[in-house]
């Protein structure tokens, strides 16, 4: 057998040696510059295969030889295929594209279900009363930023009270879960559930709607929100992706966190559709519980869109609901003609 | 190995000069990464230990430099310890963050004070571990030490940790003097931020050592300030034009919209690879081997720039799969641009540096390393 060419080092000095290695009957014989040596070879220590890496031998005494041959090591040293795990995979083409495919199969389907599924857990392990505090500090902030104090009377108050309590006891929520009138402002019609559970609704909206019902339904939604606990989920769902795509991406440093925001960024968004169409689903139940039927919401939906669209009435407006359209896939909301059309088969 | 002989006299005085090299491949290190990757997953994060000293090793590894690579010997089992207390510290963090957010303060506050022995015992950590013709790195420096470099951003979070908020309780016009309290933190930062980087380097290459042979650094604090300041010259400038763009690229439909983010990146990139490329170059040249060698960085920020902003579209585009191409175009680069240069035989001298028999064993055995890039 031919003899094997490395560098030697001692490991007491930096002096590189050039030696040969020969191996012959368990014993490993080292020759070159000054020096000549024998060790068995069950004393050696030989470094694991790594694609062309250099191959090291690391002798009792701390001294190392140094071999670009990694086949020749191998064949020199009767190193069978037994190494590891991670080595056997990395070092076959096939394998290599199985983990490739199994890695982006695990992504994907540890964003699709791993990531809502484990937030789910954990939302409805949390006890409710922590987000008790979270609801009423956003409604004071929206209340300096957005809203205005509403302008429904008394009288018109009552009565969605009314209609707001019956629908929250055919649900079972809780006494806290409250409804609270405010003048949307610039944010317009709209109903919005905060996390610990208070319902708004903005003057806007009551003004739109034909009918209590439609009413009612939108009510139901916000309450399928509060059940689901969806403001928590969406912040576990944020922050365990954020937590992955670090561990992902954190191979390369900063520069990659660039990168990787975009990826979570349609995450996000996918995200928030899967929550809608829980809560419209939540509402179509209550609507039949309560002796109403789920189309309520698909014509609440409707009303909004074209409440919408009255207002975007001016060219500004047309420019807007465009592009809106252009860049659907990124809005957080289902396409309203979508849950319009669940909306009527729920309600056959 | 390329060998100079210095044209003047007298003879005895030669300069060496050897160029380093990398000699990994993206395709063999998209293998390693692609196992890395699925590991760590299916083990939930657990081989991500041993996933890292594979990487470091097939990095150390592929960089040569007089015909002689380096070699990583991190026990996954130390880095494994680390990451556990890493992400049980964060995991508290951010609980406590949801109960309390004085309580989180106090623990940020508590990270703090630990932060100068977290930072010597990961230099140490990656110094001991690392080696060159068998012959190990070491880094020795205290909590003082350390301390000693990082004290104004310890002095600026306990200060903002004592601040008084500024919450108006109706909207209203701040007055001048809140207004100074509200920058105050971003331009203390900016003012102290040269000094602990240049104090960092500083630290951790003045207390270095290959073997017994010791490591100097001649760069004064005021070299950084010169870099980050012009840095921040360019950037300002730069947002300026970056602005100007956008603003205009805004009034071009769909296609000026798309073209945004290009421009984004393409500022971000430069700007980093700038930075980046000056602060390499400027470490590596400030820094001496027992007095006879010396490093020469010459990375140019253009090509840094050019490199990151090709990397960053690759990696976008791909979902990151081309992170090994990335990584590893960026390491062939920054090897390409450094040189040793030895006023000595360099294989003379080199050979006479013994190991460093101070006490290896214990430092070795029982650390745990701490991953602050995390």
């Amino acid at each position: 057998m031919s003899p094997i060419h490395a560098d030697f080092f001692d490991g007491k000095s930096a002096r590189r040696r050039q030696v040969s290695i020969v191996v012959s009957d368990g014993v490993v014989r080292v020759s070159g510059e000054e020096l000549a040596f024998e060790c068995p070879l069950a004393a050696v220590k030989i470094s694991a295969r790594m694609g062309k890496l250099p191959r090291r031998i690391e002798f009792p005494d701390g001294a190392v030889a140094v071999m670009q041959d990694n086949d020749g090591v191998d064949e020199a040293f009767a190193v069978t295929r037994q190494t590891t795990l991670a080595l056997r995979l990395e070092s076959h083409p096939v394998f290599v594209l199985a983990a490739l495919v199994l890695t982006i199969a695990l992504c994907w389907s540890g964003y699709q279900y791993g990531v809502p599924w484990a937030a789910r857990e954990i939302a409805m392990r949390l006890p409710a009363n922590l987000e008790a505090d979270l609801a009423e500090e956003s409604l004071k902030a929206l209340d300096k930023y957005a809203f205005k104090p509403s302008e429904l009377d008394a009288q018109r108050r009552q009565e969605l009270t009314q209609l707001f309590t019956g629908v929250r006891s055919a649900a079972g929520q809780p006494d806290r879960v409250r409804l609270e009138f405010r003048d949307g402002d610039w944010i317009g019609a709209n109903a919005l559930a905060l996390p610990g559970g208070i319902v708004v609704i903005t003057d806007q909206l009551e003004d739109l709607m034909d009918d209590d019902d439609q009413i009612a339904a939108v009510l139901a939604h916000e309450l399928g929100h509060i059940q689901h606990r969806h403001s928590l989920r969406h912040v576990l769902q944020n922050s365990i992706t954020g937590l992955l795509a670090m561990a992902v991406y954190g191979d390369v440093s900063a520069i990659a966190g660039i990168a990787a925001t975009v990826p979570t960024t349609l995450v996000h968004t996918h995200y928030s559709q899967g929550f809608e169409r829980e809560a419209d689903n939540y509402a179509y139940g209550l609507l039949k519980n309560t002796g109403r039927s789920p189309r309520a919401l698909g014509q609440a939906l409707q009303a909004l869109e074209e409440g919408r669209a009255d207002k975007d009435n001016d060219q500004a407006g047309k420019d807007r609901k465009r592009h809106s359209r252009d860049f659907g896939y990124l809005s957080t909301h289902p396409a309203t003609a979508e849950r319009i059309k669940a909306a009527e088969a729920a309600a056959r | 190995m390329s060998l100079l002989l210095a044209a003047e006299e007298p003879p005895r005085v030669i300069r060496q000069q050897f160029e380093f090299r990398f000699t990994g491949n993206a395709v063999e290190y998209f293998g390693i990464w692609i196992v890395n990757l699925f590991l760590s997953i299916i083990t939930l994060g657990i081989y991500s230990a041993w996933a890292k000293v594979r990487k470091k090793r097939y990095f150390y590894g592929h960089t040569w430099v007089a015909d002689c690579n380096f070699e990583y010997h991190g026990n996954p089992v130390a880095i494994l310890k680390g990451r556990i207390i890493a992400v049980l510290a964060l995991g508290i963090y951010s609980g406590a963050g949801y109960y309390s957010p004085k309580l989180a303060q106090v623990i940020l506050l508590l990270l703090v004070i630990l932060a100068p022995w977290l930072i010597v015992r990961s230099m140490a950590f990656n110094a001991v571990n690392s080696s060159y013709r068998q012959i190990r790195f070491h880094f020795k420096a205290g909590y003082q030490e350390a301390l000693r470099a990082i004290w104004p951003f310890t002095l600026v979070v306990f200060a903002a940790f004592f601040m008084p908020e500024i919450e108006p309780e109706q909207p209203r016009m701040l007055d001048t003097d809140e207004w100074l309290l509200l920058f105050a933190p971003t331009v203390i930062v900016l003012c102290i931020y040269p000094y602990v980087m240049g104090a960092i380097k500083r630290l951790h290459i003045s207390h270095s050592a290959y073997g017994a042979a010791a490591m100097t650094f001649s760069a004064s604090i005021g070299d950084f300030y010169r870099v980050y300041i012009t840095a921040w010259c360019i950037a300002a400038a730069g947002i300026l034009v970056l602005g100007l763009t956008i603003f205009f690229l805004v009034l071009i439909p769909i296609v000026g919209w798309l073209a945004i983010p290009f421009v984004y990146i393409l500022f971000g990139a430069m700007f980093m690879g700038y930075l980046r490329a000056q602060i390499t170059n400027l470490t590596f040249n400030s820094t001496v081997l027992a007095g006879r060698v010396k490093f020469i960085s010459s990375l140019s920020a253009r090509r840094l720039g050019k490199l990151y902003f090709v990397n960053l579209l690759a990696i976008t585009a791909s979902f990151g799969l081309l992170i090994p191409w990335a990584v590893v175009r960026v390491a062939r680069y920054r090897a390409q641009a450094l040189m040793l240069e030895s006023t000595v035989d360099f294989d003379g001298f080199v050979s006479q540096i013994g190991q460093q028999v101070s006490a290896t064993g214990e430092e070795m055995g029982e650390f745990f390393d701490v991953d602050l890039s995390l």
